[in-house]
């Protein structure tokens, strides 16, 4: 449809209804007064602010440097793959910033799920990550889903020859999708595992149990570590007790949350804020 | 046609008196002639060019009173300049992020009309229409609705495996939105949501995916980091998303006539400046919109 625009300019010298003087007061910025570690808007007819985020330095984590050395190393390789800025393929943080919900497969045995719960139970302390269950799927971001899908992916550079070794890898019979948003903020998971681990409740617990820990940061798996060391391992060793590494990456990896994208040069910036 | 803005300047001369006789006005109204060309059939006469005046390099034509009146003013919708700032970077959203004066903002003319397709259940629809309502009994100029039939509508949600209603959508498996403008008036007319069903497992999850989408594809905004993930223009996920006053502000703002709609950014900050100069120039002053054959 055919329309112009006009905009009119009515100049009296009596004094009409707009008064141009009380219009052209800001509204108030109050940005450095007020500081969120997340950004926050406040909009109305007098202020109106929005807070860029200030990030924590990161050299506050604290972890045991004696037991883990090389934790800062093992930490960018599961989340950045090792990677940079300008890395032919770059790999950002991702994160759950809402309560993680989970809902069970109603297949999956019971005292399975009873072990996954108390395995995971270690990390309640986390301050920015919450994981809790629930028996409606309606309720839940997380979906752990029996399935006769296969997958069977087995990189070669993993090195896994023996039969056994292929039933323990978690991508042979495995695989979890995540949804996430524009800020690399994981919005839902679905975790689907193959009907035939049901028959070996070891299988499936180690399914489970590394599953679910991948999808809480997208973890890379990460060869260069033995097996009983980490649920990142190529091939992890079954424990009750989740492993001081893992517990330390879970930490560091929700010692805050990022509203905006994060690489591994990101990262190591992050080291040097103050 | 392309839209165009022109400035018409209304002198309203009054005369000073101390009487309580009511003051007399004498109003000029001038248009730039070549908006006089395309919009009047009354051609220019000698007369005319005796009252020609001239503002930067624009020839001013007088125009009669009755000329003026026709279509309607709408008043200029001052906003402070933080909060212009915020809405440039939302209401032009620039190709691969890129900034370009020549970008244009989006905005629906026509009433949007949702068609759901059947996998869509009822609990879903019920929460996008009501979600829909609020909209429009807050935004003026803006009507969101439910259309019975896909041939009376102008907007489809539909899921992975319906009927692929949007091909640009078909290698989408996840879930997005595609909306189509006209390049002249910058007005959307046709949009679409698709949702992968099997992803988005659960009616919540859907239900939050939608109405994320929807609004976006309100004005096809670009989202932004600097917000709590609450608002609907933060790019962030949250359990709590709300159309925060802010976000009515904004949404209001982008659909009031109180502004040039489907404009380039240049256009748009040109407008702007050129209002704001007035306002400091003229402390007593009316500025207002007109649109012709509105």
């Amino acid at each position: 449809m055919k329309y112009l625009i006009i905009l009119t300019f009515l100049i009296s010298y009596n004094g009409l209804s707009q008064n141009a003087s009380e219009n052209l007061k800001s509204r108030i910025n109050i940005d450095r007064i007020k500081l969120k570690p997340t950004g926050y808007t406040i909009s109305n007819k007098d202020t109106f602010y929005f807070n860029q985020q200030r990030f924590k330095d990161l050299s506050s984590f604290k972890y045991n440097k004696e037991t883990l050395p090389n934790f800062l190393k093992h930490y960018k390789s599961s989340v950045f793959f090792n990677s940079k800025k300008h890395s032919s393929r770059v790999y950002r943080l991702l994160q759950w910033k809402t309560p993680i919900v989970i809902y069970f497969d109603k297949s999956i045995p019971k005292k399975i799920i009873k072990k996954v719960k108390a395995f995971y139970s270690k990390i309640e302390d986390i301050e920015n990550l919450s994981i809790s269950y629930t028996n409606t799927i309606d309720k839940a971001n997380y979906r752990i889903q029996i399935t006769d899908e296969t997958f069977n992916i087995i990189p070669e550079e993993f090195g896994i020859t023996k039969e056994l070794e292929k039933q323990m890898f978690f991508f042979t019979n495995c695989s979890y999708s995540i949804i996430k948003d524009n800020s690399n903020g994981i919005v839902a998971c679905t975790l689907k595992i193959n009907r035939k681990q049901l028959s070996n409740n070891d299988n499936i617990l180690l399914n489970l149990k590394q599953g679910i820990f991948f999808s809480l940061g997208r973890f890379h798996l990460n060869y260069s570590l033995n097996p009983e060391e980490s649920l990142t391992s190529v091939l992890y060793k079954n424990s009750d007790i989740m492993s001081d590494l893992d517990s330390s990456i879970l930490r560091l990896h929700y010692y805050q949350l990022y509203n905006r994208h994060i690489d591994g040069t990101d990262f190591e910036q992050l080291f040097q804020i103050n | 046609m392309k839209t165009l803005a022109v400035f018409i300047i209304i002198l309203n001369i009054s005369m000073p008196s101390f009487s309580q006789k009511k003051h007399k006005h004498k109003t000029r109204n001038y248009v730039p002639i070549s908006w006089y060309k395309t919009t009047y059939k009354t051609p220019l006469t000698k007369k005319d060019s005796l009252n020609f005046k001239f503002n930067d390099q624009d020839t001013l034509v007088l125009i009669t009173n009755k000329m003026k009146t026709i279509g309607t003013f709408v008043d200029y919708v001052y906003k402070d300049s933080l909060f212009l700032n915020e809405y440039k970077k939302i209401a032009f959203n620039h190709k691969n992020d890129s900034l370009d004066y020549n970008t244009t903002m989006k905005y629906w003319k026509n009433d949007i009309k949702l068609f759901f397709s059947k996998s869509v259940s009822k609990k879903e629809r019920k929460s996008i229409l009501s979600f829909a309502r609020e909209i429009s009994n807050k935004v003026d100029s803006l009507t969101i609705y439910e259309a019975k039939n896909h041939e009376d509508s102008n907007y489809v949600i539909y899921y992975t495996g319906d009927y692929e209603y949007e091909q640009n959508l078909k290698n989408y498996n996840r879930a997005d939105f595609w909306v189509y403008w006209n390049n002249n008036s910058n007005q959307l007319y046709k949009g679409s949501i698709k949702i992968n069903n099997q992803k988005f497992f659960s009616e919540s999850l859907r239900i939050a995916e939608i109405k994320k989408l929807l609004f976006q594809s309100l004005g096809y905004f670009k989202l932004s980091n600097n917000y709590n993930c609450d608002s609907y223009f933060s790019n962030c996920h949250s359990n709590n998303k709300q159309i925060t006053d802010f976000d009515y502000e904004l949404l209001q703002y982008h659909y009031c006539y109180g502004i040039c709609k489907g404009t380039s950014l240049e256009t748009f900050e040109a407008q702007h400046e050129s209002v704001k100069n007035m306002m400091k120039e003229h402390d007593h002053a009316i500025h207002k919109f007109h649109y012709p054959n509105y």
